[in-house]
């Protein structure tokens, strides 16, 4: 009971510092084993029932992982259990001899860890059960270290000597026979003359373990990726010190998604796929050199397999004269007569934007003189040499702020966004005028995602012409959207510029969502969907700020949605029930920054 | 001096052309008594020898440097070196935002009567051969720094407007720093760049930092020694990935804490002071102590790190 209702309070706290404890022991993992490409699944929730220890483990995994082969530790043990092992007694045993191995290793090199593994066995001790013999050598092992009084038990002494041979080993195989060795005397003295010595366990195939996870027909590229998923979560689990509550989890099994294949699609097809994307978005801005380039450097992590398409739109660029290109015109059509209808008001918006962000330009770059002993000399107060000693006959100019500002306007052009396509352009263009008139460089995009494309709709570019602006009024919104990757793409342009502050404004309506309808010829990358997609997103975000680009989020969806977004963009959040207020929003917000730049 | 120049060089491995070279230099340009005090001897000389080298057959060659690296990549540690090992006065320029032509080259002000023109440290650098350290010239506007275009190039003098055109003394140079990874700092534009070579600055080696903090420490206990050097190389590396910002990445913080042992503080809150504390984010402090916990332990003393 009372641990539930401990579970209980955790969750909330837990969902809001999640990606931060992540985080944290993510980096604590990384620095151990000093290579940043390693992926790893951080264990917020042992954390927060028990920080010492869940930093210990991020310690210990960290020095284990830079020494050992995790994947062949676990493949082990899957064969062992394949073989009727028990999986509580094998997953305790393997872990002391995990920690056994690593410890003195990440000790020698790092002073501080033996206290931090003091600290993760003394939240052990309190909070731990140390039920059956492998838990009983556990407890032994832990007092020792801690020098507690213990009293070892005859029957467990040498299975400590096996433990404590393992401070000098020098690869996985020796861990693996020790575990064996261990598993076989102290957890099922039978197994050996039953199923056989470590060798038989050895020649347990990968089908044989998915058929023992698993009992369907499978490809053989499908028993592999099985095989690959229940070895990486199996890995996870192997390398704890402990368990505070023994409490198991159960074992991570594969989604439908990650089932399917993560292959590169066939060229021809994918040809296809591209010519396909090419016909219903615009043919694309960048050469095909530069195409392949950016994919490659962008198109990482989580979105491996996706490209991105940048394009001026279907409008602009079109291959051929298509019902897309009709429907776009239609929209596009649509969304003019808006324009004409709210003419006066959206002029009115215009000017007081306008108007706003001119006057706080102009503050920003007022330059104020101050009588000065040297500088720029003024004739009127040549009177006063002579006649006072300190006559400060120059003006010293101290100019204000003079940083330039670059603006980037990032619209969800998704789907979802299809019952409001007018007011977005609207606004959109309400808030590109107003920045063309007060001569502040920026660019207007649109981004969807469809199949495993992201497209980024450029609108206007940062040094296009004031008349560039009517463009926005081609907004259509169509596909899903996978947000991180195009906050990645437009990152990237907005780095090269040359302006020293930069704000990328980003309107949502919605939780990151691509979904990767399958086709034939797109590359199928994992579903983009869920808490996945959304501390992707978050993450992506913190990025672009820590890169010194301010970013502001603008989400004017629905109100379920609303503790997703707010994750996602942080502090710099504004919730609109209304998509009318966007332009006012982005006006006072912008104001506000070049107030504050002073 | 010239004695511990050689020694320096030498023992930084620097071919013996350069060292003979650097030393005819220094005979050929002999520093003004009124700038003698400019010439100081570094109390760290910069450690490595290829950065070392490159840096000095440019100056040799009559070229303007620009040191462009990450931050603890001892930048100005090189400027001071190599001011010190050509026997040159040295002109710190600090740029900012608020850099203008005035306050490189000059502006007038009002002395004996008259409007003179009061030199700015360019100048004063031009005229008495001196090394000019433009730090972090990034950090400036293009318009204000384009005033040294002719200080800088085959030109080699500076117009200021009404009055005299100054030329510049013959062992004038000047050494640019940059950083790009500073929020602020923007690209150079590549008519300035065209008048610098180039030394990129490599990251901090575990040798060379060893090295230099046993120069600082030199009673500092191995194991100690190694712990704060790996500390330091863990928060490079992690800068460089971007997991954390620089203001932590500070050498002279952590030279600076440990210095602080020595009164008597504890090692974990000397770092803190020195190191952790650089970090005003709670989430980047998480993460800076989590690496230094695997580091220095809490329970450490003074005994731990120094005597022996």
């Amino acid at each position: 009971m009372e641990g539930r209702g401990q579970a209980a309070e955790d969750l909330p706290a837990l969902e809001g510092r999640r990606l931060e404890i992540e985080n944290r022991l993510r980096n604590l993992f990384w620095t151990v084993s000093g290579d940043y490409s390693l992926d790893v699944r951080p264990d917020a929730e042992t954390f927060l029932r028990s920080p010492g220890l869940a930093l210990y483990d991020a310690v210990k995994q960290g020095a284990f992982v830079s020494h050992f082969d995790p994947r062949a530790l676990a493949l082990y043990t899957l064969q062992k259990r394949a073989m009727g092992a028990d999986e509580q007694a094998l997953t305790t045993l393997t872990q002391l001899c995990v920690d056994a191995a690593a410890y003195p290793l990440a000790s020698r090199e790092r002073r501080g860890v033996a206290e931090m593994r003091a600290r993760a066995f003394r939240e052990l001790l309190e909070g731990g059960s140390f039920r059956g013999r492998p838990e009983q050598l556990r407890k032994c092992l832990i007092l020792r270290f801690l020098g507690q009084p213990v009293q070892i038990p005859e029957e467990l002494l040498p299975a400590v000597e096996i433990i404590d041979g393992l401070s000098d080993a020098r690869d996985t195989e020796a861990i693996i026979a020790a575990i064996d060795r261990l598993y076989n005397s102290l957890a099922d003295p039978t197994f050996e003359a039953l199923h056989g010595d470590l060798k038989a366990v050895r020649r347990v195939t990968g089908e044989a373990l998915v058929a023992f996870s698993r009992s369907q027909a499978l490809s053989d590229r499908q028993i592999q990726q099985v095989l690959e998923e229940y070895l990486s979560a199996a890995r996870e689990e192997l390398l704890k010190t402990g368990q505070v509550r023994p409490a198991r989890r159960e074992a991570v099994r594969p989604n439908d998604s990650q089932e399917e294949e993560v292959a590169p699609p066939d060229p021809a097809e994918a040809e296809k796929v591209y010519a396909f994307i090419e016909r219903q978005f615009g043919k694309s801005d960048l050469p095909p050199a530069e195409r392949e380039k950016r994919n490659r450097r962008l198109c990482t992590g989580i979105h491996r397999g996706c490209s991105l398409h940048f394009t001026q739109g279907v409008l602009q660029n079109p291959v051929l004269k298509n019902t897309q290109y009709l429907r776009t015109q239609m929209q596009s059509m649509k969304n003019e007569m808006y324009f004409q209808m709210k003419g006066q008001n959206i002029q009115r918006s215009v000017t007081l934007l306008s108007a706003m962000l001119k006057q706080a330009q102009i503050q920003r770059m007022d330059e104020d003189a101050v009588p000065s002993e040297q500088g720029q000399i003024v004739p009127g107060r040549l009177w006063k040499v002579g006649r006072i000693r300190d006559p400060k006959l120059f003006d010293r100019e101290k100019r204000r702020d003079q940083a330039d500002f670059l603006v980037d306007i990032l619209l969800d052009s998704s789907s979802s966004q299809a019952l409001r396509q007018p007011q977005i352009a609207a606004q959109g263009y309400i808030v590109s005028q107003a920045l063309s008139l007060a001569g502040i460089p920026h660019r207007v995009c649109g981004f969807c995602s469809y199949w495993d494309y992201t497209m980024i709709h450029r609108y206007r570019d940062y040094d296009d012409p004031i008349e560039a602006n009517r463009s926005i009024l081609q907004f259509r919104a169509f596909g899903e959207n996978r947000d991180a990757l195009a906050i990645r793409a437009i990152r990237e342009g907005m780095l090269a510029r040359p302006e020293e502050k930069k704000i990328l404004i980003l309107l949502s309506d919605g939780r990151p969502n691509n979904l990767g309808v399958r086709r034939p010829g797109s590359s199928r990358p994992p579903a983009y969907v869920g808490e996945e997609a959304v501390r992707d997103t978050a993450q992506e975000v913190r990025k672009t700020r820590s890169l010194g680009i301010g970013v502001l989020g603008i989400f004017v969806g629905s109100e379920e949605d609303l503790a997703a977004e707010r994750k996602i963009y942080g502090k710099e959040f504004i919730y609109s029930r209304s998509i009318l207020s966007f332009a006012h929003i982005v006006g006072t917000y912008l104001r506000t920054l070049m107030e504050d730049s002073d | 001096m010239k004695q511990d120049i050689h020694a320096y060089l030498t023992g930084q491995g620097v071919s013996e052309e350069l060292i003979r070279e650097a030393a005819a230099f220094r005979e050929r340009y002999p520093v003004e008594p009124e700038f003698a005090g400019r010439v100081e001897v570094p109390a760290m000389p910069f450690l490595g020898k290829d950065t070392l080298e490159m840096a000095m057959a440019g100056l040799l060659q009559g070229e303007n440097l620009l040191l462009c690296g990450g931050k603890a990549t001892g930048k100005n540690v090189l400027c001071q070196t190599l001011s010190w090992v050509f026997g040159r006065p040295a002109f710190d320029i600090s740029c900012h935002i608020h850099t203008d032509s005035a306050s490189l080259i000059g502006t007038d002000t009002f002395r004996d009567n008259q409007v003179q023109f009061r030199k700015g440290p360019v100048t004063l650098c031009a005229q008495a051969g001196g090394f000019g350290v433009l730090d972090e010239i990034n950090m400036a506007k293009n318009d204000a720094v384009s005033v040294l275009h002719a200080a800088l190039d085959h030109r080699r003098r500076i117009d200021v407007p009404g009055y005299q055109r100054i030329p510049l003394h013959p062992a004038a140079r000047f050494l640019a720093t940059m950083n790009l990874g500073y929020a602020g700092t923007r690209e150079l534009n590549e008519a300035l760049v065209s008048r610098f070579l180039v030394v990129d600055m490599p990251p901090l080696q575990k040798e060379t930092l060893e090295d230099l903090l046993r120069r600082y420490f030199p009673d500092m206990k191995n194991p100690a020694l190694e712990q704060f050097s790996g500390l330091f190389l863990d928060l490079q590396r992690k800068a460089g990935n971007g997991e954390i910002s620089t203001k932590a990445l500070d050498l002279r913080g952590m030279i600076g804490g440990i210095r602080a042992i020595r009164s008597g503080l504890w090692p974990s809150l000397a770092i803190r002071m020195g190191v952790l504390n650089k970090s005003f984010d709670s989430f980047e402090k998480e993460i800076l102590e989590d690496a230094a916990n695997t580091r220095i332990p809490a329970g450490w003393s003074r005994e731990d790190v120094f005597g022996g």
